[in-house]
């Protein structure tokens, strides 16, 4: 197993889904497609993740000591057995804010050249 | 039906999840499975939604699970190499892919006939499976050929039994109902009509249409030149119009562009060129949609304004904007019972007929054939399947007797991953290259099926290898290779496992692996040859019905007269008398007939209502109603049970009736009916006196039921039947030129034997069962070669151990029983599990056989010993070379 490396910005730059999951377990912990949902919400749509996606990308954040499982489990009638919750850790708390810095400075990057919206937001792809 | 899916699509997503190693699957298989299950649970909400399911979960579950088992080393997720890096690896990986192609390629040039056998399997087997997708598609899926096809329906009373057929209207019925139905914004009623075409240089037959105005509009059409009916041509005493149908006016009359305003000969009368329909658009009822060479209009005469008992019209209709089919049947249920009550004569028997409907036009095309080619083309898939376990089979011997040359690579420095990626590379190849090969074998096979069973399906003109079929045999070979290259990882990880443990003998996993594709082999191939099997004994069974007549020695003739000539009806019949008296005075021929319908070929034209003179409450339905001359039920060879049979004078004196049996039991039960007399509906008033009864005959057809029926006599009548002494076949020289001597310028126009019409008859079923039958055989041979195949692997891998065993004094017979009992052990299994498959499917072939159980023991054990036998077969050689091994030979090896 690879040994988990302690420098955030080793990790970056973040894949597209990878940074959707964490920050979608940012906030509270989820089950996969509780994750799912969250991203497909969160992207309105724009990122529809698979759960074979999902799991090869929380399999690889959990060796890498970004997410973790947790034990905290809800009452039993809203519960699946199956289920595995996952939360960030300390280090993937610190990797999306490395990761969301560095998306802030290449958007103020383009911004100085006047070629980003000022809301923010790139135009969209079509 | 939702929860069934869901159900399924779970089920599948479990088998995907078998691409996953082992160790992935226990850490994270359940949770996956529960994430897919609740994404099933709330999206999963028709057969739309679980399409792009499947489409997004599916093929990303197979290729991350491959994925996984080649490459457990991966990259750190969040480093990307440097551009220059990732050129040099993106270019090194398609050199390595490319360098896997060629030495594919390679391997299969080196070995001929193992690469020979896997393509034609694979060949065969994706090239039926498209084939039949092709007809699938062009039948079934495909929307018909109209503007907004969903808002086409076809309507009319129903009857019992599947309740899919709808009876068709009188043209009175259906002006009165088309006055009051809202939900549908146009209307037409047709009926097919033929005609022989007396202009031409030869007199030659066309199929057209006889219609109600509206007909391009309610197809969402307009003519390519000129205009459709308008009301003043169905007007009694309009002139003669036609619309030609594209063909027609392309192949008779070469396109010419100043068609409309000429004349075209209908039987004689001229009728003028007002249209020419758009190409491609035909309407038939009867068969669906295609045929009509020409339509002609319904004309309001004052016989069919009266008329409310002649159905012989079927009513189409365009919904308005926005209208579903169950909102017309809504309304045409609330019209129902005015439609009994407005009913003068009450000629309607409500126990026959429970009510109005309207189905989707596209679901009463086809609706009959979705049965067939479902079945058809899960008996496909079977080969497929039984294909891809003989090529899987081939590919694990081959693993073996690669082992060498794998050990030699990986000394050579070749990872694990880098090995198993050749063995899916070569996957890929085989089946590209089968899948390219099976688009070539499709495109033929649809030729010869739509050739061969050109009226089996409806709109078999619509059938070809297209772009969605084309997407599907891509598909096909796809999944064929995937399936492939992960049994290939699999091979490739035991081989590399047998390879660690330096072991001489063959792994124990692969050889089970491999008697487990035996009996799969075995099984699969049982089922498809015992639904082949009865589907043939279900052919034999409706061939040998008894029709009631004899058909051999019988031929129908049609023939064309002059129209100026014999405009009168006198004169026609004067000349038919001629005709029949020369006939009966020739040599050969033993009798002849005239008939307005042949058996078999023609049917429709009934009467209802029928009642006997002082009996009015009991009625008689649907009777069908044919005019013949004397001696037509001796030429048929039908026994005239009680009475007597026409005589010439009877056509001239007071109507008479020749009855069924069927007809007269369901007026006069088993009274004697002759000299009762019979009124044609609660209008008629000249009773015909019934003269003769005679036997049952199965006017529709061997698979349909007895129907009652009526003769009246005529002297005059288009179809000419002749009874021959000897073969039929050979009379139709004889038969022109009596007629030439009749009168020199009637001609025959067409003649075939009874046996044509028979056979015509049963195309569908003869069509299915010329398909499952060739599955049956195509997987039986491959059944037998794989049999054959691992079991002379396997006594191969033994030779050692027999050879030693004769030298120290076995017999040869025991060798050979010895490897026979381990072949039976296994045909035994798969035997059992394919008589257990095929009594599981049985209620999927139940309603496409006739008078054959689909659980027949005999069927069941006679195609068991077969495949048993053929098995034995297969086993039989590896058996003997097993007895010849040399004891000499293995001793000096060891």
């Amino acid at each position: 197993m690879r040994s988990p490396r302690s420098q955030p910005e080793s990790f970056l730059p973040l894949s597209q889904p990878v940074f959707h999951i964490l920050v979608a377990v940012a906030d509270r912990q989820r089950h996969g497609y509780a994750i799912m949902k969250e991203v497909n919400r969160a992207t309105d749509g724009a990122v529809k993740l698979s759960t074979g996606t999902l799991y090869a990308a929380i399999r690889r954040l959990l060796d890498d000591g970004l997410v973790e499982e947790s034990d905290e489990r809800p009452d039993d009638e809203l519960d699946d057995k199956r289920r595995r919750y996952y939360r960030l850790t300390e280090l993937g708390h610190a990797v999306v804010l490395r990761e969301a810095d560095r998306m802030a400075e290449l958007v103020t990057l383009a911004r100085g050249k006047a070629l980003a919206t000022s809301s923010g937001n790139s135009p969209r792809r079509s | 039906m939702l929860d069934l899916l869901q159900r399924m699509s779970v089920r599948t997503y479990r088998i995907f999840l078998r691409a996953y190693p082992c160790s992935y699957r226990r850490q994270l298989g359940p949770p996956m499975e529960e994430a897919f299950a609740e994404l099933c649970a709330e999206r999963l909400t028709g057969l739309g939604a679980a399409l792009r399911i499947w489409i997004r979960e599916y093929p990303s579950l197979l290729l991350r699970g491959v994925s996984e088992r080649l490459s457990p080393d991966r990259r750190p997720y969040g480093k990307r190499p440097s551009k220059r890096k990732l050129m040099n690896n993106d270019a090194s990986w398609l050199g390595s892919v490319l360098q896997d192609v060629t030495h594919g390629l390679r391997m299969l040039r080196c070995r001929p006939a193992f690469a020979t056998v896997i393509i034609v399997t694979l060949t065969l087997g994706i090239g039926m499976n498209t084939a039949i997708f092709s007809v699938l598609h062009g039948v079934l899926l495909q929307p018909l050929p109209f503007p907004e096809p969903e808002r086409l329906v076809r309507f009319g009373r129903t009857s019992p039994g599947d309740g899919t057929w709808l009876n068709p209207l009188s043209p009175l019925e259906f002006r009165d109902m088309a006055a009051r139905i809202k939900s549908l914004e146009s209307m037409v009623a047709a009926t097919p009509v033929a005609a022989v075409l007396t202009d031409m240089a030869e007199p030659a037959q066309a199929s057209g249409t006889l219609t109600t105005v509206g007909l391009f509009d309610t197809f969402g059409m307009s003519p390519q030149l000129g205009r459709s009916f308008l009301e003043s041509d169905s007007d009694p005493g309009a002139a003669s119009v036609v619309v030609l149908s594209h063909g027609f006016w392309r192949a008779r009359l070469g396109g010419r562009l100043d068609v409309l305003g000429t004349t075209v000969e209908l039987d004689g009368t001229p009728h003028s060129v007002v249209g020419v329909a758009p190409e491609g658009f035909g309407l038939r009822p009867t068969v669906g949609l295609n045929d009509a060479e020409y339509w002609v209009p319904l004309r309001w005469t004052e016989d069919v304004l009266t008329d409310r008992h002649s159905h012989f019209v079927m009513p189409y209709g365009r919904m308005a904007s926005g209208a579903s089919p169950d909102e017309v049947n809504r309304e045409l249920a609330t019209l129902w019972p005015d439609y009994i009550k407005d009913d003068p004569g009450n000629h309607l028997d409500t126990s026959y007929e429970t009510g109005l409907h309207a189905s989707p036009l596209h679901e009463f095309v086809v609706g009959g054939s979705r049965q067939p080619l479902m079945f058809l083309a899960g008996a496909v898939a079977l080969v497929l399947a039984v294909a891809c376990v003989n090529v899987v089979n081939l590919l694990l011997a081959n693993a073996d007797t690669r082992r060498h040359e794998l050990a030699v690579r990986a000394a050579l420095g070749a990872g694990r991953g880098r090995l198993v990626r050749q063995f899916l590379t070569e996957a890929v190849v085989v089946a590209a290259i089968g899948g390219v090969l099976g688009i070539v074998v499709a495109a033929a096979t649809v030729e010869a099926i739509v050739g061969l069973f050109p009226d089996a399906m409806p709109r078999a003109t619509e059938v070809g290898v297209d772009g969605p079929v084309l997407a599907f045999a891509a598909a096909v070979s796809l999944i064929t290779a995937l399936v492939l290259g992960l049994v290939s990882a699999l091979q490739a990880e035991l081989g590399a496992s047998a390879l660690r443990a330096r072991s001489g003998g063959r792994s124990a996993a692969s050889t089970r692996l491999r008697q487990a594709t035996v009996v799969a082999e075995i099984a699969l191939a049982l089922i498809l040859v015992i639904g082949a099997s009865l589907l043939l004994k279900s052919f034999w069974n409706a061939q040998q019905v008894d029709l009631g007549f004899e058909p051999e020695g019988l031929m129908v003739v049609n023939l064309t007269l002059p129209a100026d000539q014999y405009q009168e009806p006198e004169a026609r019949a004067q000349f038919y008398d001629a005709l029949l008296q020369s006939l009966d005075e020739a040599p050969a021929i033993e009798s002849a007939a005239l008939s307005s319908m042949v058996p078999v070929r023609d049917f429709g034209t009934n009467v209802s209502g029928l009642t006997a003179v002082g009996n009015p409450d009991r009625r008689a339905q649907y009777v069908e109603r044919r005019q013949i001359t004397p001696g037509y039920h001796a030429t048929l060879g039908v026994q005239i049970l009680r009475g007597r049979d026409f005589t010439r004078a009877d056509s001239d004196a007071a109507p008479t009736l020749i009855i069924n049996q069927t007809l007269s039991r369901v007026l006069f039960d088993d009274a004697d009916p002759i000299g009762r007399r019979l009124l044609l509906g609660p209008d008629d008033e000249t009773p015909r006196e019934i003269i003769g009864m005679v036997a049952d005959i199965r006017a529709g057809g061997a698979e349909r039921r007895v129907r009652p029926h009526m003769y009246a006599p005529t002297r005059a009548a288009g179809n000419l039947l002749v009874r021959a002494r000897a073969d039929p076949s050979a009379l139709l020289s004889e038969l022109r030129a009596i007629v030439r001597e009749t009168e020199p310028t009637a001609r025959v126009y067409q003649a075939q034997t009874y046996g044509t019409l028979i056979a015509e008859s049963l195309g569908e079923r003869q069509f299915v069962m010329f398909l499952i039958g060739a599955f049956g055989l195509v997987a039986l041979a491959l059944g037998a070669v794989g049999t054959y195949g691992v079991m002379l692997y396997a006594v191969e891998g033994r030779m050692r151990d027999f050879g030693i065993r004769l030298a120290v004094g076995a017999r040869a017979l025991d060798i050979r029983l010895q490897v026979l009992r381990s072949a039976g052990a296994l045909a035994g299994i798969g035997l059992g599990a394919g008589l257990l498959g095929a009594y599981g499917l049985r209620t999927l072939v139940a309603s496409l056989l006739y008078d054959v159980d689909a659980a027949d023991p005999l069927v069941y054990a006679v195609v068991g010993l077969v495949t048993g036998g053929i098995a034995a077969l297969a086993c039989w050689i590896p058996a003997n070379r097993a007895a010849s091994a040399d004891p000499i030979e293995t001793l000096r090896f060891e």
